[in-house]
């Protein structure tokens, strides 16, 4: 069955989806779960860094990126510590009146949920328990911006297996 | 007519993630997802990534920017911002895949047209119904940027998609230009 409910028709057996691809249970147990970050970034702050870590008890599928701020004159950058990942970056050419990369308005990544303007992952990411995170803020308003960071998604449980 | 496919897509090239969008509300709501699992499919391994295009412009100016996305970038949203915003719309931005040279749209779009970002209310980013996958090695994005305004402008614009992790293990995928990722792989 499709998105929309209405059935799909495969000529070709071999285009048809796996098992897994038909929705097959996962095997693990969703627990709804916010990990909450609090930043007050001083004003005019190059960089200040926000680190957190996963809860060793499960590993954290997130689906939702929820935040507020004092004022919207706000970057950040996200980098994952394990893999040395940056999830922000840029690699655009030389731009005239470019300066050092701070990372993306803070707008243009999350919103408020009262503002309906939480920003969905497309496709969720697994943030594996222990793993340590770091959000780097940069401040341009040269006042004290109060920063509530959500990662919203879910804990993974995995479910015991009958009879084992 | 009895066994007439009028409208077979056997030849249509469909994105994996394309039957995760939603039909309707497409802008917002794309959060039930999950309807076979693993959730991304194809594109596990791959993980979230904001490609950041940042660009300050005089009056009126205008600039090209060139983006080397990373392994497999998978766009699948867009959002911007534009610190001068008035009636006279703020910037245009086209975007163009160099690699397949092919060009997004046929000429600048508003950034009101383009893009919302998250800081209004209601905000939104624009997602993609059918993501668009750059997956010729080496790709890039020629992001054409024009100030529609008549003062300094601080644009930028964001492409979320997924990107395949550079470290990944799994045999077979290609490092550009051409190596295996890992020695998984050999």
């Amino acid at each position: 069955m499709s998105a929309n409910g209405m059935g799909v028709i495969y000529g070709d057996p071999a285009q048809m989806p796996s098992p897994s691809a038909q929705g097959a249970d996962d095997q693990f147990e969703r627990q709804f779960f916010n990990y909450v970050l609090d930043i007050a970034v001083v004003g005019n702050a190059v960089q200040s860094p926000l680190g957190f870590q996963v809860l060793s008890d499960a590993d954290f599928e997130l689906w939702w990126l929820i935040a507020s701020r004092t004022s919207n004159l706000l970057k950040l950058l996200w980098k994952e510590a394990a893999t040395g990942r940056d999830f922000i970056s840029t690699t655009a050419s030389v731009v005239a009146g470019a300066t050092t990369f701070n990372g993306i308005n803070i707008d243009n990544f999350a919103g408020t949920a009262l503002a309906t303007a939480a920003f969905p992952l497309a496709v969720p990411y697994i943030l594996p328990a222990n793993r340590s995170y770091t959000f780097l803020f940069t401040d341009t308003s040269g006042a004290t911006n109060t920063v509530q960071l959500v990662l919203s998604g879910f804990k993974l449980w995995p479910r015991p297996k009958v009879g084992s | 007519m009895p066994g007439m496919r009028p409208t077979s897509l056997k030849h249509t090239v469909t994105h994996p993630l394309a039957r995760m969008l939603p039909i309707q509300r497409e802008q917002a709501q794309v959060y039930r997802l999950g309807e076979k699992n693993p959730p991304a499919d194809e594109m596990r391994n791959h993980a979230p990534m904001w490609e950041v295009v940042n660009v300050i412009l005089n009056s009126l100016g205008s600039t090209r920017v060139r983006v080397n996305v990373q392994r497999n970038f998978t766009l699948m949203g867009l959002t911007a911002s534009s610190s001068v915003l008035t009636a006279l719309g703020g910037f245009r931005a086209q975007l163009y895949d160099m690699k397949k040279q092919l060009r997004m749209a046929d000429r600048g779009q508003l950034v009101s047209n383009l893009a919302g970002n998250m800081g209004t209310t209601p905000g939104a980013p624009i997602f993609l119904r059918e993501p668009w996958n750059f997956d010729e090695p080496d790709s890039q994005v020629l992001v054409i940027v024009q100030n529609m305004e008549k003062a300094q402008n601080s644009i930028q614009l964001v492409m979320y998609g997924q990107v395949l992790r550079f470290n990944d293990p799994t045999p077979g995928f290609q490092e550009f230009p051409g190596g295996i990722v890992s020695s998984l792989g050999r």
